[in-house]
Formats: C-alpha cells, structure tokens, sequence
C-alpha cells in the first residue's frame, strides 16, 4: 500500500515539476522549426484601489 | 494589485541549419502592504516581487525534418533581483523533435528549473505528441494537455491547456484576429527570497480568474488584448511545491481586474 502511495506520489511530483517549465517548452519546434521574426510581448494587469 | 511582464526574443542566426536566438524577460507584480503568511519568517510579503531572465535558445534542423536542439537561462526571480546567489533562477533544456504520420511530430525534451516547486536539481524528462487535424491541434503529453478545436459550421474557437495546477480555458468568436472571448485562467508565480532560510522553500502567488474580452490587431502588426473579470481564490504561501507548504497561507480578497496585451512580430 505504501509503495503504491510512493509511486502515485512520485508521479504527481513530476506532474508539479512541469509546472513551472510550462511556458519554456518549445512549443515552436514541435511544429518544425522556429520562425526568423524578432518578438515583443507585454501584458500586465491592475485592479481597483479600493478606500478602506 | 499590479502586474506588469515583458518579454523579447531575437533571432540572431536563421539559415537552412539552424537557428539561434536570444531572449530577455521580465515581470513585475506590486503587493499590498500588511500581508502577513502565518509560520513565515517573513514580517509581511514583500510590496515589490519581480523576475528578470536571459535565455538562449538553439535549434539545428537534421535530415528527414528532424531538428534538435537546447536552451539555456540564467536570471533572478525575488524580492531584491540578484541581491545573492539564493535569488538567482537557471535553467536548461534539451530536446529532440523527429515527424510522424499525417505531419504529426513526436518531441522528446529533458528540462531543468531551480525555480519549480517538487525539485531543486533534477532534470525532468518530457514526451509529447503534436498533431493537427482538419478541426483539431493540440499537444499531448506528460504531463500536460493543450487542444485547440475550431468547429467548421461556425467562427468559434475552444482552447484547453492543463499542466497540474496551470489551467487555461476559453471560448472565443470571431476570426483568428478578431475575437470576443470569455475564459477561466488557474496560475501559480514563484519567487526564491534573498533572505529565505530554508532555500527548497519558493514564495507562491496563487490565482484563479474568469474573465471577458477582446482581441484585434491594430495597425497590422499589433495584435492586441483587452480584458475584465474577477481574480478569485488568491493566496500567498510559501512550500517546496503543490500540496507541500511550509507554512500557513495568506489569503488575498477577490477583486475585478484589467488587463492588456500586445504582441508584435517583425
């Protein structure tokens, strides 16, 4: 019963693992090959500042 | 709270060969001041939390459309960006890419992160299937899904990616430049604290959001987003990973949110 545990564990660890590699995965290159184009990306976020 | 990340990437060898790229990325998120994480060293969450990377990325296509290739980065992602060897992020990637039938391509990948929240120095291999169909493209892996279906009859678009915790999903009308979309969007950033004493331990930002929006090109070049929704179900803590805290956490209020993007190619 524990090794099976251990086992279920270890996968949920690698699962967690990728997590934070995520967006590294060159997705571009599972298509082929990479494109020669220069890229710029923004994002951002905000909320509202709310008065106490 | 504020967010704001940028990213840049520069090809700087392109030929029948190879390619060869340079990246550079950064983010930055502002705190409220006065959040406390029970049974943390720290006195409060720092009100400046920000990451700063440079990354480099080659690939050397083979015979039979077979490419190969690795990528190394190197950066901070803390309190105080590079302020001690704790505070630095590296990371690496190998990976191996060879065509299947119907244009499908197999990837094999072994990655490398000290900043994920399960291992500190272990490199985690990967295998995925990319395929594409007539209404369906997606990847599928280990561990990971992204399926991207887009129905013939009508203009709609339905995206899922999951990796663990990571989740994205949306439904989107409209041409692929011009799209009105609603979606829901699950995601953890981690941090490694200059002053952290126990250095397995990563600072996590935890969220979940739903969301409305928009996105069109501007100009021909830009292609642009805008968005509202409710951030929901957040919190500080710190841990070694999911379901592995180290101590108690620190929940932040929900609250409606904008948000932008834009992304050019040239």
């Amino acid at each position: 019963m524990l090794s099976k545990f251990r086992a279920l564990a270890a996968i949920f660890a690698l699962f967690m693992a990728f997590r934070a590699v995520a967006l590294d995965l060159p997705f571009e290159s599972m298509n082929g090959f990479p494109s020669n184009k220069i890229k710029l990306d923004y994002s951002g976020w905000t909320e509202p500042v709310l008065s106490p | 709270m504020n967010f704001n990340r940028l990213g840049l990437l520069v090809p700087v060898l392109y030929d029948e060969h190879g390619s060869l790229s340079f990246s550079i990325r950064g983010s930055h998120l502002e705190v409220p001041k006065g959040i406390l994480i029970p049974g943390s060293t720290l006195t409060e969450v720092p009100e400046s939390l920000s990451s700063l990377e440079f990354g480099m990325q080659y690939t050397h296509k083979l015979e039979g459309n077979k490419t190969v290739g690795g990528g190394l980065s190197y950066g901070s992602a803390s309190d105080r960006l590079f302020s001690n060897a704790d505070s630095i992020t590296l990371g690496a990637n190998l990976f191996y890419s060879y065509p299947s039938e119907n244009n499908d391509r197999w990837i094999w990948a072994l990655f490398y992160s000290n900043n994920n929240p399960v291992f500190r120095n272990l490199p985690i291999p990967s295998v995925a299937y990319f395929f594409k169909r007539s209404t369906i493209l997606g990847a599928v892996g280990l561990p990971f899904i992204y399926l991207r279906w887009t129905p013939i009859k009508d203009p709609w678009t339905f995206t899922l990616f999951d990796l663990a915790t990571i989740v994205k999903a949306e439904a989107a009308y409209g041409p692929p430049l011009f799209q009105y979309f609603a979606g829901f969007d699950w995601n953890q950033q981690t941090w490694l604290r200059h002053d952290v004493q126990n250095t397995d331990n990563k600072l996590y930002f935890d969220e979940k959001k739903i969301f409305l929006g928009a996105r069109f090109l501007v100009a021909k070049v830009v292609l642009t987003e805008v968005q509202v929704g409710q951030a929901f179900d957040r919190s500080f803590y710190e841990g070694q990973g999911l379901g592995r805290k180290e101590t108690g956490t620190a929940f932040v209020p929900a609250s409606w949110f904008a948000a932008w993007s834009a992304k050019i190619e040239f």
